[in-house]
């Protein structure tokens, strides 16, 4: 759906540091819309108690940037419209005092008409924010409660006053405009600090069959269990902010500009008539005079039509250049669904198995029916009761290679405290892939020794359960339903959303680190280069990590150093100097580690046991 | 069908021509290994017996056997991996010092897997006898351990053309003779030291292969003495008692499993510093290595231009052309930028290092954040990556191993994980991660480090169907009870073996370039997924399944029964009309 932020600032009610928090945020949000780039994220910024008047505009000392809402907007647009609020800043009328001046009241009016003419019939959520440091004191309440009813947008209250000044009942006439939001300036300022979260619309990847026997032998008389089942991704790694290739040019003086590039892959063989035989050669790229030099200079190279290329795939030493029938055979003619192998103990099944992200499993929403809701509600819950997991064959799409995947049943609950049940569905290494190597023995035992007393000491130190949730097993407070998130998400970043709260105090859950420190750093340089208006500047003031993420990683300690320092010297760990020229080292080490150190006679005995 | 095996394809140099690719090539190639493993065997009499530990199987052939096998897995999983053969105290006419090259070391390659399975299947049809094909020497000469690793030492240092140097080399070491006479007199003995000695200085290892049982045990005391290390290798290996490789002896019957377990090196993934405490500076080294990998068919190849009758191999990269104007575009002036709105961002070399280095001083590292529970914080729900496994390493900081000895029996006996964030590589984003202890179950002792996956990266569930009032009815008790039944036949004892499940699309992968190049004649009829284990093994269901609908027996028969109460309640539920769709898009909700 569309969306609409309009911003109504007071200007001449803000003051000190108090002005460039409510700056700071607009900014950043205004930013973020210029990088979003959305066609139906509509912004406008209006700045009401400043020095100049807009003769079109009812009301004095009011400006509206622009004056139709606009989506998108581009680096200028912000950069036009903050220097207007930055030129006014000290330059206004009054600061709220003088009621006979103060057009904060008229100005919001004035954009909430001006608003419902452009929303229209449209589909728009749109919000109001108000930056100001008064509280409508000279407004009526017969005035108020008129606002209140013809104003269909919401309304978000930006409380600018200093923090001594800073009391509930002051909101009272804000309090009678509606239902708005009403936040405090620092509140604010903190939400636009913290790592914003992108959420991912699921998409159906998979959709089959569950089955346990053979679907095709009822009519022999056989029964089989099968359910109708549709799969979204469930993790998926999220790659850094990616830059894009670009031609660059002149930048020795002035701005350099970039141009852009597409990318092609060309096909090339070596010109082997050049050194096989003497006859002179039409020219090619690369310049290859004396025909002797040979591997020097390397061989001249022809570009070739893609039409001619094909693999030779690797069997050991030798390279196997397929004829086309063999080749297509080769192709894989599976078909999708999921058949089960069996079921086993959760424990018994070793957790460096799963080796693939995870795909969630639920019954099929299209062409699912009662039975089926049942049928996989009854399978999750007793794999619960009987803590165990699926083990079952797996073919995600047609002509699809074969997986031997695990399916884990997880019991969670939406907004409305309802129970939702799903599959985690994962790869399990298959005979080609487990790497079975044997390493040396670091201890003789694996029982507790005297000696560990202090390392015992350091681990119960560093516990980080304490603020954790005690969540049992089979629930996580990270899979949530996207429709639950979807609501409390906006383009405008407001104070404690509620998907934050869950997982504030879980230890394992962070924001991606070199994600938003990279979207941190590109708002920053945007700031300095675009806004601030120092685009030859040089130097880019890259700006501390965030609180939040940083909070989350800093190591726990809660003793003294000197517990560290007693380990330490218990187990001699010094660092070695020499070991500087590392690569020689690292190749080294390949040729060194190998010898068999350790009972690994003992260790089959034990496993074919 | 003509068979031609174009020649350039052999050679193993890879060319790359991304000049982007080319550092990265260099990064990697510390971490690339060359392995080369020769098999040396000694034939004593009791080799040509059959053995009741191998249920009556000849001792000799089971080592070949394992050979065979040890073959058709490298290929498809370390193709690089240089393999040879030699048996010693053998009159094969052409043995020279009654050393025996049954196979050079040569990286795999379809001739020598042929060579070898030939050899066995001549044998299986009693084409050829063993002491024929594989004669034992004259009992009068004496047995000499010498010549054959001298003849080992050689092809091991003997530069192949087309092949990588090796990096790492193995002796696969099999006899059941525990008192060679070479060993008593004192000459011999010292010469053979020296031998001994020499191997250990071009870093080629034993990995023996003593076979003892209960009537005839292996006495390993004189193996142990020859083969201990020298001074030198004793130094860089001092961080445990031993003194040389492992000269336990086996059973026959463990052969297989033994020579799969240690064809491996270990593929180091990473390697980098633990912090555990940087107040105090208390650092330790790890190695993280694979152990889990995913297996593509056709992922290696190398390209090839098939033009009529020309066949040559041919290379691709990638080039850059102007948008605008078609010219390619040199790499000197193209730029990676942000692109933001309208504007173009470019961070300097400078800029972008800062950003990489504000994480730690290091280039790649660990650091610990504090511990949890193991079952707190270690779920089956959450996976995104391979796991990998760490171990300690003294290169950089002594005391690493005696460290993390103490944290793994610590952790062990708390049940507790450490939760670390870090980067694992110099240019690798950072992730965060859980380090658990490997269980006393495990093979190894060390800590599996599995990555946890960021916020984002744990995606959210889609709407869909939702009677909860079925939940309340009696129906979902009946169909509970019926479920956990159905549960309980199915049940998994041995639970899930990777070992059992080879990989049909590589299986098939792997045996039609194998047929095409023995020119092996494909038997059309049978079915295609014939050898596909995975099939078998949902097969056994199957099976089951029908046997209770055959059976008489009553007992038999209750798992069909409760599968056949279980869609008597799936399609009553099925047939009612489904009134309430999905609650898709509620659109309501969103009225703000």
């Amino acid at each position: 759906m569309s969306e609409l932020t309009c911003f109504v600032v007071d200007v001449g009610s803000l003051s000190g540091d108090q002005w460039l928090k409510a700056f700071t945020y607009v900014e950043y949000v205004l930013l973020n819309k210029v990088q979003s780039q959305r066609k139906t994220d509509y912004v406008q910024l209006n700045l009401v108690n400043v020095s100049s008047s807009d003769e079109s505009l009812p009301v004095n000392n009011m400006a509206m940037l622009p004056v139709l809402p606009r989506a998108p907007i581009s680096i200028s647009d912000v950069r036009s419209w903050l220097g207007q609020w930055y030129d006014e800043r000290n330059n206004t009328t009054g600061n709220g005092e003088d009621d006979d001046d103060d057009m904060l009241f008229n100005g919001l009016l004035i954009s909430v008409l001006k608003l419902k003419e452009f929303v229209g019939k449209r589909k728009m959520k749109v919000k109001i924010v108000v930056f100001s440091s008064q509280d409508l004191q000279n407004v009526t309440d017969e005035e108020l409660s008129t606002f209140a009813d013809q104003c269909p947008f919401d309304l978000v209250i930006a409380d600018c006053n200093d923090k001594q000044g800073h009391q509930e009942s002051k909101h009272g006439n804000w309090l009678k405009l509606g239902t708005p939001l009403v936040y405090g300036i620092d509140e604010l300022i903190q939400s636009v600090a913290d790592p914003k979260l992108k959420l991912t619309r699921p998409i159906r990847t998979f959709q089959g069959q569950l089955r346990l026997g053979d679907v095709n032998a009822s009519d022999l008389g056989i029964p089989s269990l099968c359910i109708n089942l549709e799969g979204v991704p469930g993790t998926k790694s999220v790659s850094s902010i990616s830059r894009k290739v670009m031609r660059k040019e002149g930048s020795s003086e002035g701005q350099p500009t970039y141009r852009a590039v597409k990318s092609v892959i060309e096909y090339q063989i070596e010109d082997q008539s050049a050194s096989t035989s003497a006859s002179p050669k039409k020219e090619t790229t690369r310049k290859d005079d004396d025909g002797d030099s040979g591997n020097n200079t390397g061989p001249r190279m022809i570009n070739v039509s893609k039409d001619f290329i094909k693999k030779a795939y690797r069997y050991g030493a030798d390279y196997v250049d397929l004829p086309m029938p063999l080749d297509e055979e080769r192709k894989l003619s599976e078909k999708p669904g999921l058949d089960i192998r069996g079921f086993m103990d959760i424990d018994k099944l070793p957790r460096h198995y799963l080796c693939s992200e995870s795909m969630y499993l639920v019954p099929d929403s299209k062409n699912g029916s009662k039975g089926d809701f049942l049928g996989f509600v009854t399978l999750v819950d007793s794999l619960i009761k009987m803590k165990r997991l699926i083990i079952a064959r797996f073919v995600p799409k047609f002509g699809n290679e074969v997986q031997m995947c695990s399916l884990f049943p997880v019991r969670v609950h939406d907004k409305d405290r309802n129970e939702v049940r799903l599959l985690v569905l994962n790869r399990l290494p298959m005979s080609e892939d487990e790497r079975n190597s044997a390493f040396p023995k670091m201890c003789e035992s694996t029982e507790l020794e005297p000696e560990d007393e202090a390392m015992g000491q350091f681990v119960d130190s560093m516990n980080l359960d304490n603020d954790a949730q005690d969540l049992p097993w089979y629930e996580s407070d990270q899979i949530q339903k996207y429709t639950d998130v979807a609501l409390e998400q906006s383009s405008l970043p407001l104070p404690q959303r509620e998907m934050f709260r869950a997982t504030a105090r879980n230890p394992s859950a962070i924001p991606a680190i070199s994600l938003h420190r990279q979207q941190q750093v590109i708002l920053e340089c945007v700031h300095q280069k675009f806004i601030v208006g120092k685009r030859d500047q040089q130097d880019l003031n890259i700006p501390p990590m965030s609180k939040m993420i940083l909070k989350k990683i800093t190591p726990k300690y809660n003793a003294d150093v000197s517990l560290s320092n007693r380990i330490k010297e218990q187990f001699n760990v010094v660092k070695k100097e020499v070991s500087v020229q590392t690569p020689v080292n690292i190749e080294q080490e390949f040729e060194e580690q190998d010898p068999e150190l350790l009972d690994l006679d003992l260790l089959l005995a034990r496993g074919a046991r | 069908m003509s068979f031609e095996q174009p020649d350039f394809l052999k050679s193993q140099l890879t060319q790359t021509r991304d000049d982007d690719k080319e550092s990265d090539h260099k990064k990697w190639r510390r971490y690339e290994a060359h392995d080369g493993i020769v098999f040396c065997i000694q034939l004593t009499p009791t080799m040509y017996l059959s053995n009741p530990d191998l249920g009556g199987k000849i001792q000799l052939l089971e080592i070949l056997d394992s050979l065979n096998d040890l073959m058709s897995q490298l290929v498809v999983v370390m193709p690089s991996t240089a393999v040879g053969c030699y048996i010693y105290n053998c009159s094969h006419p052409n043995a020279e010092d009654n050393v025996y090259e049954l196979i050079p070391l040569r990286d795999v390659n379809y001739k020598n897997m042929k060579r070898v399975s030939d050899l066995l299947e001549d044998i299986e049809q009693d084409r050829i006898l063993l002491k024929d094909e594989i004669p034992i020497a004259d009992p009068n000469n004496p047995i000499e351990l010498s010549p054959v690793l001298i003849k080992v030492r050689e092809t091991f240092l003997q530069p192949i053309e087309g092949q990588k140097q090796l990096t790492n080399k193995k002796i696969f070491f099999f006899t059941d003779d525990d008192k060679p006479a070479e060993f008593l007199n004192v000459d011999s003995r010292s010469r053979l030291r020296k031998v001994v000695d020499d191997l250990y200085d071009y870093y080629i290892n034993f990995v023996t292969f003593f076979i003892g049982s209960e009537d005839k045990p292996f006495d390993d005391s004189m193996y142990a003495d020859i083969l201990k290390w020298g001074s030198k290798i004793n130094e860089a290996q001092s961080w445990l008692s031993s003194h040389g490789p492992s000269t336990n002896p086996i059973n026959a019957s463990y052969i297989k499993s033994k020579v799969k377990r240690t064809k491996e090196i270990k593929r180091i993934k990473f390697r980098c510093p633990l912090m555990l405490d940087e107040r105090a500076d208390l650092v330790v080294s790890v190695n993280g290595y694979t152990i889990v990998s995913h297996e593509i068919p056709g992922s290696k190849y190398k390209l090839v231009y098939a033009n009529g009758s020309v066949r040559r191999e041919a290379y691709s990269h990638r080039e850059y052309l102007d948008a605008e104007t078609g010219e390619a575009v040199d790499n000197s002036q193209l730029s990676k930028v942000y692109t933001f709105g309208d504007e173009i961002i470019e961070l300097t070399e400078d800029e972008n290092l800062k950003i990489q280095s504000g994480y730690s001083e290091h280039e790649s590292f660990l650091k610990l954040i504090g511990f949890r529970s193991t079952e707190q914080c270690l779920h089956y729900y959450d996976n995104i990556d391979v796991p990998a496994f760490v171990v300690p390493n003294e290169e950089d900081y002594a005391g690493s191993i005696k460290t993390l000895a103490s944290l793994y029996r610590t952790m062990l006996f708390k049940k507790k994980s450490a939760m670390v964030w870090g980067k694992l590589r110099p240019n690798s984003p950072p992730s965060m991660f859980v380090l658990t202890p490997s269980s006393k179950k495990d093979y190894n002792q060390g800590f599996y480090l599995y990555k946890v996956p960021f916020m984002e990266e744990v995606r959210k569930l889609p709407d869909f169907l939702n009677h909860s009032a079925l939940i309340e009815s009696d129906d979902y008790k009946v169909m509970s009870k019926v479920t956990e039944t159905l549960i309980n036949f199915f049940n998994l004892k041995n639970g899930y073996r990777p070992s059992d499940f080879h990989n049909p699309a590589l299986q098939k992968h792997f045996k039609i370039l194998r047929e095409y190049l023995l020119q092996i004649e494909v038997d059309k009829s049978k079915p295609e997924d014939e050898g596909d284990e995975t099939l078998q093994k949902v097969k056994q269901i199957y099976a089951r399944i029908a046997s209770s609908a055959k059976s008489d027996d009553v007992k038999q028969q209750r798992l069909v029964k409760y599968l056949k109460l279980w869609n008597s309640f799936y399609n009553r539920l099925s047939n009612l009309e489904v009134d309430t769709k999905p609650t898709k898009n509620k659109k309501a909700k969103l009225n703000l």
